[in-house]
């Protein structure tokens, strides 16, 4: 099972890691292609989806309607829902399969950003080596250039400000950008968590308040999360970690808009 | 063993799943599955009702089953 893993997912990712550095040169670069070119792949995966959630948006007071009608009736409510779904074709939810080899390529592309990160030394060099392809297989001596912009890819994305004597860490530049994106991105969602809200307030259904607490909260929870493992995850990582929100914010701007986020665009333009 | 199993499904749907959990907000999907009951949903029926062998591998079936060309719908544990 892990062997097939490596076969189909973290060897070619890890080779076309390696053969990217080779002709950009600059490991932060060839982090940020190769993410980029794995989010385009996965579009067909992720499009159906992000495209469902646009017309449950839409749908959403229709479906409010139904929820007051089957109140006491899980299983009525769900077979009109989908119902509703299957009239206004909105079912194209990508299904299960996708979002689990999406959830496969991503660790993939993790690990294999992981492994290259690590402070150079013929060690190093040599397990990268028994993951490449021959043709890339690199020198003993090969010393990886971690430089990228002001970053040290292999060294936290982390600021050190020097106050009365001490010095205080905070976050650098692409932590905060990730955080930001994801941030963003969730918001850009939200209206469909703030119609879930109210019926989750009308449904006695406690599950269905825990799920929309939660939902609610994981909007900030989450950017924090992101910035409390930046102190000390490898630059490189929050880098891919950036791209990668970056690249999910953008799908969901290109088909549903600016959704949550256009209240405060509104706000903002006064 | 068998209820572990299912505390653990409950687990996942709750705050691990693409519908409502952690999973929604890293790749922001709102509705993952194509079938009612959901995949997980439908597994947990189905090892509650034929054991973790049986019932597991007509989950892991089901999940198989539920790609963008499947037609979904509804698909309850017989």
């Amino acid at each position: 099972m892990i062997q097939l893993w490596n076969l189909i997912l973290y060897q070619p990712l890890l080779n076309g890691l390696i053969l990217l550095y080779r002709t950009i040169g600059n490991l932060g670069l060839a982090i940020i292609v190769l993410t980029a070119i794995i989010r385009i792949i996965l579009i067909p995966l992720t499009a159906p989806s992000m495209k469902t959630a646009k017309k449950m948006q839409e749908l959403a007071p229709e479906l409010e309607k139904l929820k007051q009608r089957y109140k006491n009736d899980k299983q009525g409510l769900a077979k009109a829902q989908m119902e509703l779904y299957r009239q206004h074709g909105a079912n194209p939810a990508a299904g299960c399969l996708p979002q689990i080899i999406q959830l496969l390529v991503l660790i993939s592309l993790y690990q294999a950003f992981r492994q290259v990160l690590l402070p150079d030394g013929v060690e190093m060099i040599q397990k990268i080596n028994e993951v490449l392809y021959p043709v890339l297989r690199l020198p003993l001596e090969t010393k990886i250039n971690l430089q990228f912009l002001y970053l040290n890819l292999a060294k936290p994305d982390v600021f050190q400000l020097p106050l009365n004597g001490q010095t205080i860490p905070i976050p650098g530049i692409f932590l905060m950008a990730a955080a930001l994106t994801q941030f963003l991105s969730s918001k850009m969602m939200s209206p469909a968590v703030k119609a879930a809200e109210k019926t989750a307030a009308k449904t006695e259904e406690k599950s269905d308040d825990m799920a929309t607490m939660m939902q609610s909260q994981m909007l900030y929870l989450f950017p924090l999360m992101t910035i409390l493992i930046g102190f000390s995850f490898p630059s490189g990582l929050i880098l891919y970690w950036f791209i990668f929100s970056l690249a999910t914010m953008l799908q969901q701007y290109f088909v549903s808009g600016l959704g949550g986020l256009e209240p405060w665009l509104r706000k903002l333009r006064r | 063993m068998k209820r572990l199993i299912l505390r653990s499904i409950r687990f996942y749907q709750q705050y691990l799943s693409f519908d409502t959990g952690i999973a929604k907000f890293l790749f922001i999907t709102d509705k993952a599955c194509r079938f009612q009951p959901t995949c997980s949903e439908y597994t947990y029926q189905a090892i509650e009702k034929y054991g973790i062998l049986r019932g597991g591998w007509q989950g892991l079936k089901r999940i198989v089953r539920c790609h963008p060309w499947s037609k979904g719908g509804n698909d309850p544990v017989k």
